[in-house]
């Protein structure tokens, strides 16, 4: 699964132009399968930064709209999408001028893996 | 800073505006009281219970932005989880592979040591696939109707 879910990962990794980093993370933002290109921010998959996704998602579920699916963030050089997996994070990290709509429609192709994925592994 | 609050309706029936001390003539939820010292004992447990139910529920949909800092893992902590989790995808990983492709993870002496197809069988998936492929090759499509039809010819 592990080899199965990377390999689909880094299929879709090469799918969009200016995709740097797949992620899928727990809530806490500890890695659990990641694939990325040769360059990519290092210091956006470390564990503080992603874990604020979990919080910041489960406090704008209480907006009043709905509950919360994902968080685009940008930036002046990259861009990150986060989807609310919850207990898991997809994370997508891509240069700031890639085409954002390629980049959110790939989330579509991974909901299965990852559906599997949440079934397989227990967060503690 | 400030704070937001979901409007969502509650249906469970006790929301902020519903009162703490049920009103025993009209409700009928609520028996009429019988003796003070018990019926008072019981309101005053309710009562707690419902501003329980009231701080829970406010503290849930608060957004408090303040709260809007990860609690740092322990690196210790950090270690022994991804371990968990690498640990976990590995089981998944032996079961999915087995399942997918049985026997296709041993040995090749073990994997070429195994029986052979008999040889009843191997004719059997020849005859099959010689008459899949004349009958693919004898397909034919008939056109019933003209294929070129003239529009507005004079």
């Amino acid at each position: 699964m592990d080899e199965g879910l990377q390999a689909v990962l880094k299929k879709h990794l090469h799918l969009v132009d200016g995709l740097r980093c797949i992620s899928v993370s727990d809530r806490d933002g500890v890695q659990i399968v990641e694939v990325h290109t040769d360059h990519f921010p290092t210091g956006v998959i470390k564990p503080i930064f992603m874990g604020t996704f979990a919080i910041a998602s489960e406090q704008a579920s209480k907006l009043g709209v709905g509950k919360n699916t994902s968080i685009i963030s940008y930036y002046s050089g990259y861009q990150v999408i986060q989807f609310n997996y919850l207990p898991f994070v997809l994370t997508f990290i891509a240069d700031s001028k890639s085409n954002t709509g390629m980049l959110y429609s790939l989330e579509e192709d991974l909901r299965d893996p990852i559906g599997h994925l949440q079934a397989a592994v227990s967060v503690p | 800073m400030g704070c937001c609050f979901s409007t969502e309706e509650d249906d469970q029936g006790s929301h902020e505006r519903s009162p703490l001390l049920p009103d025993s003539r009209t409700s009928a939820g609520h028996p009429a009281p019988t003796s003070s010292l018990p019926t008072n004992h019981l309101s005053k447990t309710d009562e707690e219970s419902a501003l329980n139910q009231i701080l829970q529920r406010t503290a849930n949909d608060v957004i408090d932005v303040t709260y809007v800092e990860p609690h740092s893992l322990e690196r210790s902590e950090l270690m022994g989880r991804t371990r968990e989790y690498q640990a976990q995808i590995a089981s998944l990983r032996r079961v999915k592979s087995s399942s997918a492709m049985p026997n296709s993870d041993q040995p090749p002496p073990i994997a070429l040591s195994r029986e052979l197809t008999s040889s009843a069988d191997l004719k059997f998936l020849l005859d099959r696939s010689e008459a899949t492929d004349a009958a693919v090759a004898s397909m034919e499509v008939k056109h019933g109707e003209a294929l070129v039809v003239q529009f507005a010819a004079p």
